[in-house]
């Protein structure tokens, strides 16, 4: 029983993380094939990254998406995650309920509608349309997680700055903010991970522009480009690997400073 | 001492259809410590945080130092708040904390600094204004906060139960500190708190409420010997409770007779006004005194019998069952040298003053 359960565990991680793993290995190997045995160490597919001007601008499609998704989410999180965690107001259950169910919602629902109806309005597909899909289904997990924050938030702490004298907007500056702030980090790079590796909405609504999951999509097609997509996907990989590390090492930090007792990670 | 501080008029208070205050009405003096006692639910945290700017009263009016506080916010109120949670900002050094109410006035660094250093000090916390605030102890917290209010110099300082989080040795350091500061500083402070003791022991007059009112404003002395009614003299110690019949009334006297204890001529101020008839006579544990050969001579003495005895150090705690009664009375006695500890099944026989019974409505 013991050894079945060990052989258990190890075959899960073996499939979760093999796949992976098999991304920086052939991403340095040298064949356009993608298969054993390995024969030899090359760095032209990173080079060939370095060099498409393509892959370029839709990379930077997409960071501009992710970073403007995740402020925008994140902004429009404080402001509903205070409202529902602080005050009393007829419909509150109703009104969060359905702020978050783009959470659980097909994303392929809410590619089509908003295709559907920015166009009947007349409006260009661009960068902004894509955003907006984002910033709905990224709004749900960054009320989440900064909805914890703010009802872990002593209230007598907002209430001591404005007794002290200040307005109630020195006081969302200088106590609530910070006292949130390792939320605010943690729901900034969840958004930011979401939008960066969304295709359906992005596919659908992404016109001439593409972004890298569509881009990498549309790659495909040629398998002499799969090896330099490996290389992209291994850079993507040290990319997220960096991120984790640093929301986590950003949470810490957060609970170290205000002595709060650690309570787990998002991870 | 005599000008009023605060002034509230028919206070009332609802959540929904919950009536939390009950057209509160009084005044609070300029440099009087004041406090606001009573079980828990009885709106005493909501008239403090009324009187503070945190709750807006349905209807009445609220004046601190002659100037009507409708409508003016908590920012901008001449009050400071000790928090029952203290709400020390964890994100900031204890310095920063006490200065935090300074910030708005800009003033030079070094002024700054030597400001905070003399309310730290004021508070017993002389150099500790570089450790980090999540670093200090529950009674530290409690002085910084202290401190991060009285910088301010408000012309009131409210505090929300703020010795209920501090262990017993602790918190009995603090009560007569806080009185101290009182004194030094002179400002007006308004306690909250549910331990009648802490509110004897700190305050000039105290309020006790219930159910959203106020059912007695008085001096501590005045509130423990002279209760207005059966649920204030059991809220504030303890207290026995006999019925009793008026016999007599005149002019400044008069006369009961009390089940157990037997008749007694009483002044009219232990009496509420209008008395006749059948009332209840309080009368406390300490009072009362089980007589022993060669005691000086007692006013009135009373026969019964012990049904129960606890001892305790100090003290010994008696059930006494008078003769002609069905309820026990408490006695309380010190342990004095020479003085037997009665037991269980013994005949005792009571002595007691007319001066220490006091009549309630019943």
């Amino acid at each position: 029983m013991r050894f079945g359960l060990k052989a258990y565990i190890g075959l899960f991680m073996l499939f979760l993380y093999a796949p992976t793993l098999l991304l920086p290995v052939f991403a340095f190997n040298d064949s356009t094939i993608v298969a054993f045995p390995l024969s030899g160490l090359t760095f032209k597919w990173m080079a060939a990254l370095r060099d498409t001007a393509a892959l370029h601008s839709a990379t930077l499609n997409s960071l501009f998406i992710a970073v403007t998704t995740a402020t925008l989410a994140t902004m429009l999180g404080i402001l509903a995650a205070r409202a529902s965690a602080r005050y009393k107001f007829p419909g509150r259950g109703p009104i969060m309920g359905f702020i978050m169910i783009p959470m659980a919602l097909p994303e392929i629902i809410i590619g089509v509608s908003l295709l559907v109806v920015l166009l009947q309005m007349g409006f260009n597909l661009s960068l902004w349309a894509i955003i907006l899909g984002h910033v709905l289904i990224c709004t749900p997990f960054a009320i989440a997680i900064l909805r914890s924050a703010f009802q872990r938030l002593d209230p007598s702490m907002e209430e001591a700055s404005l007794d002290l004298g200040h307005s109630r907007f020195a006081t969302f500056m200088q106590i609530t903010l910070p006292l949130i702030m390792p939320a605010v980090i943690s729901s900034f790079l969840i958004s930011f991970t979401i939008s960066l590796d969304e295709f359906v909405i992005a596919f659908f609504l992404s016109g001439t522009e593409p972004t890298l999951p569509v881009y990498i999509w549309g790659q495909l097609r040629f398998p002499r480009k799969i090896p330099s997509i490996m290389a992209l996907g291994t850079l993507l990989l040290l990319l997220s690997l960096c991120i984790l590390v640093f929301a986590e090492y950003v949470r810490r930090r957060g609970a170290r400073k205000t002595g709060i007792e650690d309570q787990g990670g998002m991870w | 001492m005599s000008k009023p501080m605060i002034q509230l008029e028919h206070i009332n208070k609802y959540y929904g259809n919950y009536h939390a205050l009950r057209d509160v009405s009084c005044e609070i003096k300029e440099g009087e410590f004041f406090s606001l006692l009573g079980p828990s639910g009885c709106g005493k945290t909501t008239l403090l945080r009324t009187i503070a700017g945190f709750e807006t009263p349905q209807s009445g009016h609220l004046a601190i130092d002659g100037a009507v506080m409708d409508g003016v916010p908590a920012n901008k109120r001449p009050t400071n708040m000790v928090f029952q949670s203290y709400a020390i900002f964890p994100h900031m050094s204890v310095a920063e904390n006490v200065a935090y109410g300074l910030r708005r006035q800009r003033m030079p660094k070094a002024e700054l600094r030597k400001r905070v250093e003399a309310a730290l000090a004021n508070v017993g916390l002389a150099g500790y204004g570089d450790r980090a605030a999540h670093a200090l102890s529950g009674g530290q917290r409690q002085r910084v906060s202290l401190a991060r209010a009285l910088i301010l110099k408000p012309k009131v300082l409210l505090l929300d139960e703020p010795l209920s989080a501090l262990d017993k040795k602790m918190r009995e350091n603090m009560q007569s500190e806080l009185r101290h500061l009182q004194r030094s500083v002179g400002i007006t402070f308004v306690l909250v708190t549910h331990d009648q003791e802490e509110a004897l022991i700190m305050s000039d007059r105290v309020a006790v409420m219930f159910d959203g009112e106020i059912a007695q404003l008085a001096t501590p002395q005045e509130l423990y010997s002279r209760p207005i009614n059966r649920k204030v003299a059991d809220f504030i110690g303890s207290m026995n409770f006999l019925s009793a019949d008026v016999t007599s009334q005149s002019s400044g006297k008069i006369s009961v007779s009390i089940a157990g204890l037997g008749g007694a001529d009483l002044t009219i101020d232990q009496a509420p006004a209008g008395t006749t008839g059948a009332v209840c006579a309080g009368i406390r544990p300490e009072l009362m005194t089980i007589v022993a050969t060669g005691d000086a001579a007692h006013e009135h003495t009373a026969d019964g019998k012990i049904i129960e005895a606890q001892y305790c150090g100090d003290m010994t705690y008696y059930d006494v069952l008078l003769d002609g009664t069905t309820e026990p009375v408490s006695v309380s006695m010190r342990n004095t040298s020479g003085r037997a500890i009665l037991k269980e099944g013994n005949t005792a026989q009571i002595g007691w003053g007319s001066d220490s019974v006091v009549l309630l409505p019943a």
